[in-house]
C-alpha cells in the first residue's frame, strides 16, 4: 500500500491513519522527507506576509445608513418578517383541519411553510441517477488518491494534461458548490456531475499511466 | 507573518452593541488586518478582498447584536468574511482572471532570498484554482477542519480533503518546476529554473 499525500497530509497533520501506511513511511526516508516538505509548505504559507487594508474604507462603512446607530431600518424589515410570519401561520392553520389522505400528493412537502428553501432545492437536485454520479465521483477520488504521491519528475505533456484536467475539474467543482444558490436545475446538475466523472476517469488515467511509467 | 485573529476586549463589543461608534471603528482597527489579508490570500484580487472587507464589517455592525460569545470576537468576525469571500468566489467564477498584485504586503522582509520565496509561493497560491486555493488556506492557515470547510462549501469532509491534496500536489509542481523526463521535451513553466 503506497501513500498517497492524503495519506502524507494525514501524518502531517497528526491525524489516524491506516497503520500499514504508517509502517510504510516509517521505513522510507523519501516519504518523510516528503511529509516533512509538506509542514514546511504549511509553515510558509503561515509565514506569508499580511495586507494592509486599503485606506478610506472604513470611511465608506461608516457613511452606509445600515451602520449608523438609531438606523431605523431595522424596524420596518422586521415589520415585514413578522407580517410574513403571520400569513405563513394564517395559511397553515387553515390547512390543519385536512386529514392526511385529503392532500393531494404535491401538497406534501412542498407547501410546509417552515421548510428551508434551499433544503428543498437540493433535496430536488438529488435524483437516484444523481446520487450514482456522486458516489461513481467519490470512487474516482478515492482510487484517485490511491496512486501514490506525485513524483517530482514529469513530462510536459503529462503536466499540461494532468493541469488541464484539474482545471475543468475545479470550475465544475465551483458550479456544483453554489449549485443550491444558483438555482440549478436537477438535469444541469446531473450533467456537470456525468462531465466531472468523465473528467475523472480521464484523470485517473494519465496519473495511472504516468505513476506505472514512473515505477510506482 | 499572516495576520492573526485579534483579541478584542469584551468591553468594546458590549459598546458596539450600544450603537458606539468608536467602539465600531476600533472593532474595523482591530479586525481589518486579518479580514483584508484573508480576503487577499483566498481572492488574489484586491477589489474583491476591498469589497469583502466593506461587506464583512457593514453585517458585523448590523449584527454584533446577535454575537453570543461563545467564541473569540475575532473568530466570529472572521467566519463572516469567510462567507463573503465563499461568496465572492462563486460570483465570480465565471469571471477568470485576475491581476496579481503581489507587493503590497506589509511583513518587513528580512532578506532577498526569504523575499524571492515569499513572492513565489505567493505567486504559486494565486495560481491554484480558487476553490482549491481557499480549501488550502482555510485548512493550512487559518486552521479550518475538513468538516467545516465541507460545511461552508457545502460539500462533503472528502471533498475538502481531496481538494487540498490536490493543491499541495500543485503548488510543489509549481514551485520546484516541472522538469523533462528526457531532454527533447521542454520544461513546463515554472517559479523556478529547472
Amino acid at each position: 500500500m503506497y501513500p498517497s499525500t492524503d495519506d502524507l497530509l494525514r501524518i502531517r497533520d497528526h491525524e489516524p491513519v491506516d497503520a500499514k501506511v504508517r509502517a510504510v513511511v516509517d521505513a522510507e526516508p523519501s516519504l518523510q522527507a516528503e511529509v516533512e516538505r509538506l509542514r514546511a509548505m504549511r509553515n510558509a504559507l503561515r509565514a506569508l506576509p499580511a495586507f494592509e487594508p486599503p485606506p478610506g474604507v472604513w470611511d465608506r462603512i461608516a457613511e452606509i445608513p445600515e451602520t449608523r446607530p438609531g438606523s431605523s431600518w431595522r424596524r420596518p424589515l422586521r415589520g415585514a418578517i413578522a407580517a410574513t410570519v403571520a400569513a405563513l401561520a394564517i395559511l397553515f392553520l387553515m390547512r390543519a383541519p385536512q386529514s392526511p389522505d385529503t392532500l393531494l400528493p404535491s401538497t406534501t412537502v412542498a407547501e410546509v411553510p417552515t421548510q428551508d428553501a434551499s433544503n428543498r432545492l437540493t433535496r430536488r437536485l438529488v435524483t437516484p441517477t444523481y446520487a450514482s454520479l456522486v458516489a461513481e465521483s467519490a470512487r474516482l477520488e478515492r482510487q484517485l488518491s490511491q496512486i501514490g504521491y506525485r513524483p517530482r519528475l514529469i513530462n510536459a505533456g503529462t503536466a499540461t494534461t494532468v493541469t488541464g484536467l484539474e482545471d475543468q475539474i475545479a470550475l465544475i467543482d465551483a458550479q456544483l458548490m453554489y449549485s443550491r444558490v444558483d438555482g440549478l436545475q436537477p438535469n444541469q446538475a446531473e450533467a456537470l456531475l456525468r462531465t466531472r466523472v468523465d473528467l475523472m476517469n480521464a484523470l485517473l488515467k494519465v496519473r495511472y499511466a504516468h505513476a506505472q511509467r514512473s515505477g510506482f | 507573518m499572516g495576520a492573526q485573529v485579534p483579541q478584542v476586549d469584551t468591553a468594546v463589543v458590549a459598546a458596539a452593541r450600544r450603537g458606539d461608534r468608536v467602539a465600531h471603528a476600533r472593532l474595523y482597527q482591530l479586525c481589518s488586518p486579518m479580514v483584508y489579508t484573508l480576503a487577499r490570500r483566498m481572492l488574489v484580487s484586491p477589489a474583491m478582498a476591498e469589497d469583502v472587507l466593506q461587506e464583512t464589517f457593514v453585517e458585523v455592525i448590523r449584527k454584533v447584536d446577535t454575537y453570543r460569545g461563545d467564541a473569540g470576537f475575532g473568530f466570529w468576525v472572521r467566519r463572516i468574511a469567510v462567507n463573503k469571500c465563499l461568496m465572492q468566489l462563486r460570483s465570480s467564477w465565471s469571471s477568470r482572471r485576475v491581476d496579481m498584485e503581489l507587493t503590497d504586503a506589509v511583513c518587513p522582509r528580512t532578506d532577498a532570498a526569504q523575499a524571492e520565496r515569499q513572492i513565489a509561493l505567493e505567486r504559486a497560491l494565486a495560481e491554484l484554482p480558487e476553490t482549491s486555493r481557499a480549501v488550502v488556506w482555510l485548512h493550512d492557515v487559518e486552521g479550518y477542519t475538513h468538516k467545516e470547510i465541507g460545511q461552508m462549501m457545502g460539500r462533503t469532509t472528502s471533498f475538502s480533503k481531496s481538494q487540498l491534496a490536490r493543491a499541495h500536489e500543485r503548488l510543489r509542481g509549481l514551485l520546484s518546476g516541472e522538469c523533462p523526463e528526457d531532454e527533447n521535451q521542454v520544461c513546463t513553466p515554472a517559479l523556478t529554473t529547472c
